[in-house]
């Protein structure tokens, strides 16, 4: 008996499938079940050429029998045979016992094998978000990528700060010709293999990338692109969109709460989490919190939407970074004077009209973390005090400019420098020289400052939160700046305190970032089991005990490291 | 007995988002810690405190206003049976030393994910 057909489907001259003269209920299953073809649109529907669709298309003619002429159901099978190849090829390469073709950078650097297979893996998906624990050197697999021709030219995307020290990298290890483009404004491009621009750059430029000039586009710290609808946003998904290869780099591309990876993956992959609202829907409750993101862990390393390998992994295991929280006193003087402007802002929040609530809301949470900040920060320099006086060397994060003033007047004797958004490149390398020298052990920092960041584990293994930010990956950065490998290829045993006062927006932002840490952690490590916090303080006891002993007064603070609040 | 609880509530990180898988990942590290607790014991009809150890009534909540969170804990405190009290949540709130004479103790998780 004959077979009843529902339309017809044949490979065009564009090189895409069409599928024609199909009955209304299989259109209404078609776009239903392909939701890249818009609601409206009308027949004959097209699919690029490409083996996943070939796959999916042939699935979907074993339920609703379409005419098809014999070549080109021989075109489907074969772009389905090569799909499952591709994804067995796949899954091979991640084994332990794979054997990766072997990449030679500039003598003596040799490559690692994670990073082999990371590219390997990158090439065969073309899209693809490499997650690699902080240190492992993803940007190596960046710049390896870019010595296969396919790949080539291609554009790599970085922050403000890092053009330098990608063309740095780039030229240290191969031969690539690179250039830095400048600006927001097109102009004549020199011939490069490599051209790194920053984030901020992108949206002048996306006449440019529409052209298809790019073979490939790599976005460092791709949690850049968390927020979808800026001018950033929309460059780069115009760029990601005219490549044809494009990679993501980042160990933290959750900041905040977890639906922030739905635009980072977007970005790069358009579709593959669905549309925003199904996204929504289905994973977050229409809320910010992916309500089990350890199963949206899962559905990402399964589908290759992101690698990620940890440390221990890779047989690159860091000791554990031991973190210690301490609530250090406030000043109420300080606390008196912002509580009147609080206690204004705060009505205003409550009762005032929609947009007076909103400016008020914000007002009053940068009056309270600035309060916060400035009420503690004496203590903080009293608790600093410990570890400098016992000739330790400290990095000590903070972020308002007042309270850098009252750290930089308690603590003048030690010679603080300062490496914050204030100072100029210039002088930012110089405070880090100093303190790579040996001339201070003070090196205090702004919160945001650190990405990339690199020479400062040579010396120092003590990272202080004088003030929290929102973010815990800003905290995560910061500690990585000291928890990586040294030169001469041994480890720090890590401790970073977190100073945080029972007073003022401290207390809420804890709460907020533990909630964001978990998230992070359960999408991105979806099959690691949750690691222990490690917390030891008997090693500040002991630096009190003598920073006492050398003072011989009573003791200097109020504060007790409490590790239950009551 | 009330040292070691706090002792493993306080050092190891517990889901945040979910209270049920809270209370189970808890659950999982007192059994791995031998310690004797049994769940969801009644008081009474309308008071079930989450965990319960020799006299230590223990509340999880990842959810609900400070002002319920604290009647909750004061009506827990009101039977003879309960010795102390544990609030294990992941919010920032104040929370007294003592209710109705009974020692109590306050847990912030989050603060182990930090």
């Amino acid at each position: 008996m004959a077979v009843r057909t529902y339309g017809k489907i044949y490979l065009a001259e564009d090189n895409k499938w069409h599928i024609n003269n199909a009955e209304p209920h299989v259109c209404i299953k078609l776009k239903a079940l392909f939701t890249k073809i818009s609601r409206g649109a009308t027949q004959p529907f097209k699919f690029l050429n490409t083996d996943e669709n070939c796959n999916d298309l042939l699935w979907f003619i074993d339920r609703y029998p379409l005419t098809v002429s014999d070549s080109d159901f021989y075109l489907l099978k074969k772009g389905k045979k090569k799909h499952n190849k591709d994804i067995n090829d796949l899954e091979a390469i991640l084994l332990p016992d794979y054997k990766p073709q072997v990449v030679k950078l500039k003598e003596p650097y040799v490559v690692r094998h994670y990073q082999l297979t990371g590219n390997e893996v990158y090439l065969k998906c073309k899209r693809l978000l490499i997650g690699d624990d902080i240190g492992l050197g993803k940007t190596v697999i960046g710049i390896i990528s870019c010595l296969e021709k396919v790949t080539r030219p291609c554009v790599v995307v970085v922050q403000t700060h890092l053009p330098k020290q990608w063309k740095d990298a780039v030229e240290q290890f191969t031969d690539l010709k690179v250039h830095l483009v400048k600006g927001t404004k097109p102009y004549d491009l020199p011939p490069a293999d490599i051209y790194i621009t920053k984030y901020s750059c992108l949206s002048g430029w996306v006449n440019v990338f529409e052209k298809g000039i790019f073979k490939s586009a790599i976005f460092d710290e791709v949690q850049e692109l968390r927020h979808n609808g800026s001018a950033r946003y929309e460059g780069a998904k115009a760029l990601s969109n005219n490549v044809e290869y494009c990679l993501a780099l980042s160990a933290t591309p959750i900041y905040n709460m977890g639906d922030e990876i739905f635009n980072v993956l977007d970005a790069i992959k358009e579709g593959c989490l669905g549309n925003k609202y199904d996204f929504l829907r289905e994973w977050t409750g229409g809320g910010k919190t992916v309500v089990q993101p350890q199963a949206l862990g899962t559905y990402l390393r399964e589908n290759l939407l992101m690698l990620r390998r940890t440390r221990k992994e890779v047989g690159m295991e860091l000791p554990p970074i031991n973190k210690i929280v301490h609530s250090v006193g406030y000043d109420e003087n300080e606390v008196i004077k912002a509580d009147k402007l609080a206690k204004q802002l705060a009505i205003k929040v409550t009762s005032g009209s929609f947009m007076e609530r909103g400016q008020a809301a914000r007002e009053l949470d940068i009056l309270v973390r600035h309060a916060t900040g400035v009420s503690k920060a004496k203590n903080v320099a009293e608790y600093v005090k410990i570890l400098l006086e016992n000739k330790i060397p400290i990095i000590l994060a903070g972020w308002h400019r007042q309270v850098y003033d009252i750290w930089l007047e308690e603590l003048k004797e030690y010679n603080p420098v300062m490496y914050t958004g204030t100072e100029s490149p210039k002088q930012k390398e110089e405070a880090k020289q100093k303190f790579i020298n040996g001339e201070t052990n003070l090196f205090i920092i702004s919160l945001r400052s650190g990405i990339g960041l690199d020479g400062l584990q040579e010396v120092c293994d003590t990272v202080v939160f004088g003030e929290l930010d929102y973010s815990p990956q800003v905290h995560n950065q910061l500690i990585g700046r000291s928890n990586r490998d040294k030169k001469d290829g041994t480890k720090n045993n890590v401790t970073a305190y977190f100073l945080v006062s029972e007073y003022g927006s401290d207390p809420p932002i804890i709460d907020l970032l533990g909630i964001k840490t978990s998230q992070s952690h359960n999408i991105i490590n979806p099959l690691t089991p949750i690691e222990e916090q490690y917390s030891n303080d008997s090693r500040i006891k002991l630096l009190a005990e003598r920073y006492l002993s050398k003072k011989v007064i009573e003791v200097p603070i109020k504060n007790e490291t409490r590790n239950i609040t009551s | 007995m009330i040292n070691k609880v706090l002792k493993i509530l306080y050092s190891h990180r517990f889901p945040l988002v979910v209270e049920k898988e809270t209370q189970h990942a808890i659950e999982e590290k007192f059994s791995d810690n031998d310690v004797p607790y049994s769940r969801e014991h009644r008081l009474d009809e309308k008071n079930i405190p989450d965990f319960f150890i020799e006299g230590i009534a223990i509340e999880v909540k990842i959810k609900g206003t400070a002002k319920n969170i604290y009647r909750q804990c004061e009506r827990y405190c009101g039977f003879d049976e309960v010795k102390k009290l544990i609030l294990v949540t992941n919010r920032s709130m104040g929370f007294p030393k003592e209710i109705k004479g009974k020692p109590c103790y306050f847990i912030n998780i989050g603060k182990a994910w930090l």
